[in-house]
């Protein structure tokens, strides 16, 4: 049986039925037993002040408690509240977190979570908007998990709660509200898997967490014109699943990616790259990418919006793509 | 030692040759002088001979393959000849063919053919064009700033298919590809063609007639045999289509060096009948006789094919009335003649039955005019009617 969720409470489903099914798993992070986005309240009435712990402000140590908490035989889900504060806690996560399991020739793990909300929403500004997804595609050892629906949030924070790898789970706050069709009866959905969310012939737009809303808004559009676009949701950026992006392109010859994230260095230039150097044979057209602006995000709602890929721009980037327009 | 055999150059104009057939298999020994493969040039099948007495140690260029003159065919060693030296040579030649270095441009050559253009077409565009056999170097790209793209090729596709809707696709030989070059060549220099109709009548009585002891040979000579004649007695009266334009000058031969075109399968070459001028008649139907027959063999060789100052084709033998020769740059004038047939003609003031033939001289116009062609065509006329005069 289905019900349709919000994407918070398909995370609060995760994290309860997880935290049942094991008793090593703990979430920690700021203000988490009330949950500032709500997606671990309550969780401390069940599981106690032991398994659920408030931290003080300080995104590093978290994370570094998590580590060591990991190394020592619990699986650690820590919450950092804005994703743009785990560039506070980078040394932890990106030089710590995902290469012990080497620099200890593998006697270490480390299974931990941090689950993160972020992206732009409201005109939160500079340090409480940003996409950071990307810059975690660059570190080794880590896994990159970005939602787009309630139903994938729930089936990936399972499997991530499960990895013995650390995995980063962004969620975006523009979707947090979102409601989807979830399954009563448990699933898990694996690491690594695409999914399509729209089936086209004519280009491939590859998009992920609140790019994927636009995309299908804009392939709704294009496909009045007779423009069909196949929308393939990557859904975990690392491991990237090449097969199912590949499968498309072989299809449609044309290759759009979108993402909130800055485009400068993005994930949309490391599928570019790929492209060329693994799919040359299969391009029609340069690959379009599309990303945030190379700037700070602005305040201003208005100036906000201005500085992300919209749904607008996705349908010029597939007339482009196509030799529509210049 | 070990000795490279490389691809010779049978003629000024040789670029490349393509194996015809290894007559010796690596392993296989071999003395100096003696026949080790066959080499199809443009015009010319031969054969190359061993440079070197030994065993053919290694094949470089396999059947079927073409090579540009001076690349290493095969290497002749010794039986006991270390591995090394033959691998220096075939690393040596490696290196050598990537930018091979030009020989030295000929001054009288024509300049360099321009760069070909850069094209643009997607990947994907191209992989489909090359699995399919489309030249995309052809197509027409519909893409931001002309790229061709994978709906072009698709068109294209189809194109191909509605127009040849079965069929096959033939590799252009040597020779194909030669006249391919030469005739898009000869297009470029402007050409006008002025006809003019002769009564051949009295030519084929007397070519008919030729008994000793005019005629030593046991066969009349052939009637392109007399058209070279005639042409070179002609050319002394406008010896301005024997010229060549070099640049800001004219070259203007003392000898008229005649090619006759001469068909062969899969093509034409224009053996050359060196001095027509100083030849008797006799003397130039035994050449041609002989050049003809080794044409359609494939065994002229390169020199044989050089030096024209003025070219013949009849096309008379295949049913042709006129026939606007091309020009065989650098020459400036060519002949073509149609076939000898049965037309009323009026002569002296009545109507007669004669055979007549339709001459047409397809000159340069940059060097030559109508006037020297009237005096020429006037003077092979004069000799048509009077065909003694050859002897």
């Amino acid at each position: 049986m289905s019900r349709r969720i919000t994407f918070i409470q398909a995370v609060r489903e995760a994290f309860q039925e997880e935290m049942r099914r094991d008793g090593s798993i703990i979430i920690l992070g700021e203000d988490v037993r009330k949950g500032v986005f709500a997606t671990t309240s309550k969780l401390v009435d069940e599981f106690g002040p032991e398994r659920v712990i408030n931290t003080p402000i300080a995104e590093s140590a978290i994370v570094g408690a998590a580590i060591g908490a990991a190394m020592t035989g619990l699986r650690p889900v820590v919450q950092i509240m804005f994703s743009d504060f785990t560039y506070m806690a980078m040394e932890m996560i990106a030089n710590q977190a995902g290469q012990w399991h080497y620099i200890s020739d593998g006697v270490l793990k480390t299974p931990m979570v941090i689950e993160t909300p972020g992206g732009a929403r409201g005109g939160a500004g500079y340090g409480h908007s940003q996409s950071v997804e990307a810059t975690f595609i660059h570190p080794p050892g880590l896994k990159v998990v970005a939602a787009s629906t309630p139903y994938d949030a729930k089936g990936l924070l399972k499997s991530a709660i499960r990895d013995d790898n650390p995995v980063l789970f962004f969620e975006h706050r523009r979707l947090l509200t979102q409601r989807g069709e979830t399954p009563q009866e448990e699933y898990t959905i694996p690491l690594g898997r695409a999914d399509i969310k729209r089936k086209g012939t004519d280009v491939t737009v590859v998009a992920y967490s609140a790019s994927i809303p636009k995309a299908l808004i804009a392939a709704e559009r294009l496909s009045q014109q007779g423009i069909e676009v196949e929308v393939v949701d990557p859904r975990t950026l690392v491991p990237l699943d090449k097969e199912t992006i590949f499968a498309s392109l072989q299809k449609t010859y044309h290759l759009v990616v979108v993402e909130e994230g800055r485009r400068r260095g993005g994930f949309g230039a490391e599928l570019a790259a790929i492209a060329v150097e693994e799919w040359f044979d299969y391009l029609d057209a340069p690959v379009q990418r599309l990303g945030g602006l190379d700037a700070p995000l602005p305040y201003s709602p208005v100036l906000e919006t201005a500085c992300l890929p919209s749904a607008d721009d996705i349908v010029h980037a597939v007339l482009r793509s196509l030799g529509q327009e210049v | 030692m070990a000795t490279a055999v490389t691809m010779p150059r049978w003629g000024m104009i040789m670029e490349e040759g393509q194996i015809v057939e290894w007559l010796k298999k690596e392993g296989d020994e071999v003395a100096a002088d003696e026949p080790i493969l066959i080499v199809e040039s443009e015009k010319v099948d031969n054969e190359v001979t061993a440079p070197a007495s030994g065993v053919l140690r290694a094949i470089v260029v396999a059947e079927g393959e073409s090579a540009a003159v001076g690349a290493l065919l095969a290497v002749i060693a010794a039986p006991d000849e270390d591995e090394t030296a033959i691998q220096a040579i075939l690393a040596q030649a490696a290196q050598k063919s990537s930018p091979e270095p030009q020989p030295a441009p000929e001054p009288t050559r024509p300049s360099p053919p321009p760069k070909p253009r850069r094209i643009a077409i997607s990947p994907a565009a191209k992989r489909l064009a090359e699995d399919k056999g489309i030249d995309w170097r052809k197509l027409e790209g519909s893409g931001p700033r002309g790229r061709i793209e994978r709906k072009d090729v698709m068109r294209a596709i189809k194109a191909a298919q509605s127009t040849a809707s079965s069929g096959r696709r033939v590799r252009l030989s040597s020779m194909r590809k030669a006249i391919a070059r030469r005739t898009l060549q000869s297009i470029q220099a402007p050409q006008a063609a002025l006809c003019r109709e002769i009564d051949i009548t009295p030519a084929l009585q007397f070519r008919r007639s030729l008994t000793a002891p005019d005629w030593s040979a046991d066969k009349p000579p052939s009637f392109t045999a007399m058209l070279v004649k005639a042409s070179a007695l002609a050319l002394e009266k406008a010896p301005i289509l024997m010229a060549r334009l070099e640049g800001e000058s004219i070259w203007l031969n003392d000898d008229a060096h005649i090619g006759v075109v001469v068909a062969v399968e899969d093509g034409v070459v224009v053996p050359v009948v060196g001095e027509a001028n100083r030849k008797s008649l006799q003397e130039i139907a035994a050449e041609l006789d002989e050049l003809t027959q080794r044409a359609r063999a494939g065994r002229l060789t390169g020199e044989e094919m050089e030096g024209g100052t003025f070219t013949i084709s009849n096309v008379g033998p295949l049913g042709i009335d006129f026939f606007q020769a091309l020009l065989y740059p650098p020459q400036v004038a060519a002949l073509g003649v149609g076939r000898g047939r049965e037309r009323p003609q009026v002569v002296n003031g009545a109507v007669a039955i004669r055979t007549t033939a339709y001459f047409c001289v397809t000159s340069d116009h940059r060097v030559v005019d109508a006037a020297p062609i009237g005096r020429f065509l006037d003077r092979m006329d004069e000799i048509m009617q009077n065909p003694e005069q050859l002897l």
